[in-house]
């Protein structure tokens, strides 16, 4: 028997969990249409993504009314598209933490060999229950401290101290979205630099979000309405 | 009875493609008095990784040479870190720069041995206990590790003593270039031993060179490294 028969066939994990807010103050303004279309996109381009070097694995957790897994941690690959998320109900960030954390936490779902997670947050909105206890239990946590975190500030009555408080990718700064595209176009930078990093020599190292870059999507036309 | 020990390391595809040195090392020594095999594995994102790498390797041969065998973990441990400093340091080098693991075997004719490590990385060995004897420590992700240069407790370092009996017993250390792809550790002393039988040292060499190279995983691009040491 060789040595190469002891060894894994799968690439390295690289794991992205999205925390999306999905209360009732997503319904106004299109924000969850975009919500919606920013995940399908999401989605899409994580499918198609090569292999080669680390293999993205997407969850998402929705916090409107609950906090729950709308998407269980899933290899990218074997995803085909992605229903679309209801807006109802108050904002239980706090326990959407806590279920990014257990996640995070779990050894069996995101194995030590996996390449250090990617966490996105974004709301419209002020937290309905206590988010800073679990907040400050994820940063004191083990592994689930070691996450680059990405914040998106949804329209004008985000709680922005706590998004500013919850990114902390040193290259990147908290991002607003004062309409449905501007939403879409975080993701697609969120989409860029996670499939950047995950076709480079080292995916262990982060690649620059580059918000404006994700403004140029040669498919789309440039028109508001 | 005898001992063999062989060892192999080559520079993985990430580095190549970057032109970047091998930032793993390998030593083994084979005396009359005692044997050693040493793997260490540079920090990638520091600028003398590779040195700091090599530094581990002669800092364990210049620790075990003035240490008696009988020494304790903490005498040991210390010696190694204050030879790995003196290098550097004849070199201007700052530790912060040149980060590494530093996995260890230390043995006598008699098949006595001690182990430690300091950082990623994996000691397996045939029979058990000694089996999956440092697993990566919990709490951090691929390529996130602890070693020379930056850990200060002897509490990151983790230590076994042991004794290689009969014919087939083993050791096999290795970087966490292979340690974190690995599928399973059943069998895999074996595996390896009963691939090297029959072959003189270089041959051995090439062998696992061929093996390390050709390494299946999706993606791998660390630097590989392996040390193995067993009865005959």
């Amino acid at each position: 028997m060789a040595i190469k028969d002891f060894a894994m066939t799968t690439a390295r994990p690289l794991p992205v969990l999205i925390l999306a807010d999905t209360s009732g103050s997503m319904a106004a303004d299109g924000k969850i249409d975009a919500l919606n279309q920013a995940l399908r996109d999401m989605v899409q381009s994580f499918a198609a993504e090569s292999r080669l070097r680390a293999e993205i694995h997407l969850g998402i957790i929705t916090f409107g009314e609950t906090a729950q897994f709308y998407l269980p941690f899933t290899p990218a690959h074997r995803l085909t598209g992605i229903d679309a998320c209801n807006a109802y109900g108050s904002t239980p960030l706090g326990a959407a933490m806590e279920l990014a954390r257990g996640l995070l936490e779990d050894r069996d779902l995101i194995p030590s060999r996996a390449f250090r997670p990617v966490l996105v947050l974004a709301s419209d909105g002020h937290p309905t229950d206590d988010w800073e206890t679990p907040f400050q239990t994820l940063l004191a946590s083990e592994r689930a401290q070691k996450a680059t975190r990405y914040a998106l500030a949804i329209g004008n009555d985000a709680d922005e101290m706590m998004l500013r408080e919850f990114h902390n990718d040193a290259e990147s700064t908290l991002f607003h979205a004062d309409d449905a595209r501007s939403i879409i176009r975080f993701f697609r930078a969120v989409t860029m630099s996670v499939a950047n990093r995950s076709r480079s020599q080292n995916p262990a190292q982060s690649a620059p979000i580059d918000y404006r870059k994700a403004g140029n999507n040669p498919d789309e036309l440039d028109l508001d309405f | 009875m005898g001992l063999r020990l062989r060892a192999a390391t080559v520079r993985g595809p990430g580095h190549i493609a970057d032109g970047l040195p091998n930032q793993d090392a390998v030593l083994i020594r084979h005396g009359r008095r005692d044997w050693l095999a040493v793997v260490a594995d540079g920090m990638g994102s520091r600028r003398q990784a590779a040195l700091g790498a090599r530094a581990a390797c002669t800092a364990v041969r210049r620790a075990v040479r003035e240490q008696s065998f009988d020494s304790d973990d903490h005498t040991l441990i210390r010696a190694v870190y204050s030879h790995w400093l003196d290098h550097l340091a004849q070199r201007r080098v700052l530790p912060a720069d040149a980060v590494t693991t530093c996995l260890f075997a230390w043995g006598l004719p008699d098949g006595r041995f001690r182990l430690l490590q300091l950082g990623d990385g994996l000691i397996l060995g045939h029979p058990e206990p000694v089996h999956g004897l440092v697993q990566r420590p919990g709490g951090v992700f691929s390529n996130e590790t602890t070693g020379l240069g930056l850990s200060r407790r002897y509490a990151d370092w983790h230590g076994r003593r042991g004794r290689l009996d009969r014919r087939g017993d083993g050791l096999l250390l290795m970087s966490d270039g292979l340690s974190e792809d690995l599928v399973r550790t059943d069998g895999l002393v074996l595996a390896v031993i009963a691939s090297l039988r029959g072959r003189g040292a270089r041959s051995a060499r090439a062998a696992l060179g061929r093996e390390l190279h050709a390494w299946p995983t999706p993606g791998h691009s660390d630097d590989k490294s392996l040390a193995v040491i067993y009865r005959t």
